[in-house]
């Protein structure tokens, strides 16, 4: 069979672009496939309206719906206190994914996040499972990314550290606002650890990579820089660079052909909605949790009718979303004189400082996963800052004289700091993705059905960790504290649906990534993740997005001699 | 996908491209409720309010979303103060419209119309001055916020378009 590329790759975000870099690296050909346009930083701007208002690099509901259905937490069904930021759960889709436009809050998960069902039993209504990897496994590829990614950050001993292979980090941190040691000092004072946090951020020029220009602008918006490590700059344009990487961008693949219970080819549109294909040996698909599901339930055949590599029927099972809350306090300047109100009117946006003392805790006998708090500084968004105090409170919104009044007050008076919480989203069985029945995208394909439904614990774990950051807010003597409501499903940070584990009765991928049913189909976006840690787990998709590029590469006969 | 276009119109001689008189004064109306002015912040009108919102409007993907969802508002606001005050909105004093406000901020919908006003609104002030509004920058100077670069060329029009 002649075949187009040795591998291809269905998506180009952080599980896409790192299978890309490594399979061009060790002399393979590659193809990837990427339904949104290919869009670098040349065509980013500051725009708060276009970027961050419109979301105009995520898909618009009406040109391609999803089928949404949140259930209250609470198990009786009556009472929700979860705000959505958004209503149909897509992220930026373009070439190197919702990479782009992160944050780049980059955070390890800990030896113990990989055994949770061995370290705090079962859940009730919560299918946690262990990892059938441990921590050793992926740590060279947490350190592989920080070096191609460009992670920069400093590393310090605390209870909770990782192990890691280098003592520190491959870049220094990028540059921090006073106020992280108003931070660190408190810390100090109560017995808790400041921690300095990692960002997927250049802090100095590298590998025709610019560095940061300390914009602030980094969540929502495109790097202007090059300084963000998003799939596209660091991983797919230097596979390019080697002649065995080809992209082709607003390709809206359709469908996986089987023959013989192997993958031959992927059936996609391309721009024009002309169908095409690629043939490969290999199939990779990256496509974000949502989507990878949906699109094994589309290539649904006579050998398997319910759907590619479902015999477990787990495919869109165990879906879960990191689980955030957050608050805020604010600094006035009229009760800060000297160096201290210096300190506090200095322009520069990162804090980057977290807690992580109660990744653990114990109430009464019990012991239950808390998670991570991250204290930063507000994106310097005027339109969302004002808006946040404008809705503050839905019941009383704020117009006229008081919004100018309170307006001047958070932009004018003072500094206000923030923190997000980060808790483990515990799959809940009735969390998960399906084919909606009815509605079609506009190539006549059903679309994901998203059921989502938040585990009690993971709000119990938030309103925990959101009362521990207002302890430390109030040690800081920040005033006008504020506390937010839950965000159980943000399009952030979604995984599960296709598990990996040991087990083909109960998982969807072995421990390499593949398919228990295909030898040649990989899975290597958020999917396979059984729990992601109470932190953002991007590093940890990218990591092991490396982990089983070798895999792969180690399938296909090793290093090629080019 | 659907089309957008990046042409933009202007309202003409204090008229709107896309609303009835009684609409656009009752429009204006609220935004002054919204963003009265004061000793040291700017008013609706100044910062350009309404030729932002007509701008926003000149978008087909937007207008097709939302053109519909505010004119209604706009005449529920208006048969209030008609049955209320037997005035239409905008010819009623500041107190009596701030009330006919505040009751609608009671009701989920009619918040919810407020809530994307309000938005609009507060769009008009911080937001580029390409879009329309912050005329001469004068919401960011108020708040002493400094844009930050590179700065947007060409406003974002819907969908991908702007791209």
């Amino acid at each position: 069979m002649a075949f187009d590329a040795d591998v291809c790759i269905v998506g180009s975000g952080a599980g896409g672009g790192p299978v890309a870099y490594s399979l061009a690296q060790a002399g393979y050909s590659v193809i990837v496939l990427e339904k949104g346009p290919y869009l670098s930083e040349k065509d980013f701007f500051k725009d708060e309206i276009g970027e961050a208002i419109r979301s105009k690099f995520r898909p618009f509901s009406l040109v391609e719906p999803r089928v949404i259905r949140r259930l209250p937490e609470d198990e009786d069904g009556k009472i929700s206190s979860i705000e959505s930021l958004d209503n149909n759960l897509w992220n930026a889709t373009m070439v190197g994914g919702s990479t782009n436009i992160m944050s780049g809050f980059f955070f390890r998960m800990k030896p113990k996040d990989f055994a949770l069902r061995s370290l705090l039993g079962s859940v009730k209504n919560g299918n946690v499972e262990d990892w059938p990897i441990n921590y050793q496994d992926l740590e060279p590829y947490y350190s592989l990314a920080e070096k191609v990614i460009g992670i920069s950050g400093r590393q310090v001993s605390h209870p909770q550290s990782e192990p890691r292979s280098s003592p520190d980090f491959p870049y220094p941190p990028v540059a921090e606002h006073p106020l992280a040691h108003w931070v660190d000092h408190t810390a100090k004072d109560q017995g808790w650890y400041s921690l300095p946090v990692a960002r997927a951020i250049l802090s100095q020029t590298s590998k025709n990579r610019g560095a940061c220009s300390y914009t602030g602008m980094c969540g929502m918006y495109g790097c202007t820089t090059g300084a963000k490590g998003s799939s596209r700059v660091a991983l797919l344009e230097p596979a390019v660079a080697t002649g065995r990487c080809e992209i082709r961008a607003e390709a809206t693949v359709k469908k996986i052909n089987m023959r013989s219970r192997k993958i031959v080819e992927v059936e996609y549109f391309d721009k024009d909605g002309s169908v095409k294909f690629v043939k490969a040996k290999m199939f990779v698909l990256a496509a974000q949790a949502i989507e990878t599901a949906r699109l094994l339930l589309l290539s649904a055949s006579t050998e398997y009718p319910n759907g590619l590599a479902n015999s477990s029927g787990q495919v869109g099972k165990n879906l879960f979303f990191s689980v955030g809350g957050g608050g805020s306090g604010q600094f006035s300047y009229a009760k800060y004189s000297g160096n201290r109100l210096r300190e506090l009117r200095n322009p520069q946006p990162f804090l980057n400082r977290a807690f992580q003392d109660w990744y653990f805790y114990e109430q009464g006998e019990k012991k239950y996963k808390g998670g991570t708090l991250l204290f930063l500084l507000d994106n310097p968004s005027p339109i969302l800052s004002a808006m946040s105090v404008a809705f503050e409170n839905k019941n009383s919104l704020l117009w006229g004289e008081q919004l100018a009044k309170s307006l001047k007050s958070k932009f004018v008076d003072s500094k206000t700091i923030n923190f997000e919480t980060f808790a483990d989203g515990i799959p809940h069985p009735k969390s998960h993705v399906t084919l909606d029945a009815s509605m079609k995208d506009r190539f006549g394909l059903p679309v994901a059905k998203v059921q989502v439904k938040t585990h009690k614990n993971s709000i119990a774990a938030t309103k925990f960790l959101k009362e521990k950051g207002r302890s430390i807010l109030q040690a800081m003597g920040a005033e006008n504290i504020k506390l937010s409501p839950e965000i159980s499903a943000s399009a952030n940070l979604v995984a599960g649906t296709c598990r990996f584990g040991n087990n083909p009765r109960t998982s969807v991928l072995n421990a390499d990534c593949r398919a228990h049913d295909v030898d040649n189909l990989y899975v290597t976006d958020g999917s396979f993740i059984p729990s992601g840690g109470s932190v953002p787990f991007t590093w940890t998709i990218y990591a092991n997005a490396f982990r089983v590029a070798d895999k792969i590469i180690q399938q296909l006969g090793g290093l090629k001699k080019i | 996908m659907f089309k957008g276009s990046s042409k933009i119109q202007e309202n003409r001689d204090g008229k709107s491209l896309f609303f009835s008189d009684e609409e656009f004064n009752t429009l204006g109306a609220v935004q002054n409720c919204i963003l009265p002015g004061g000793v040291s912040s700017p008013d609706a009108q100044a910062i350009g309010a309404m030729t932002y919102l007509e701008r926003f409007f000149s978008y087909p993907d937007f207008k097709d979303q939302y053109f519909i969802f505010i004119q209604d508002g706009l005449n529920r606001l208006n048969k209030n103060a008609l049955r209320k005050k037997n005035k239409n909105f905008y010819a009623l004093d500041v107190e009596d419209r701030e009330n006919l406000l505040l009751e609608f901020e009671k009701e989920g919908f009619n918040r919810d119309w407020l809530m994307f006003v309000i938005a609009l609104t507060v769009e008009a002030l911080l937001s580029d001055p390409i879009y329309g509004g912050n005329k001469n920058e004068m919401g960011w100077k108020w708040l002493e916020y400094s844009p930050k670069f590179p700065r947007p060329t060409k406003p974002y029009a819907g969908s991908m378009n702007g791209v």
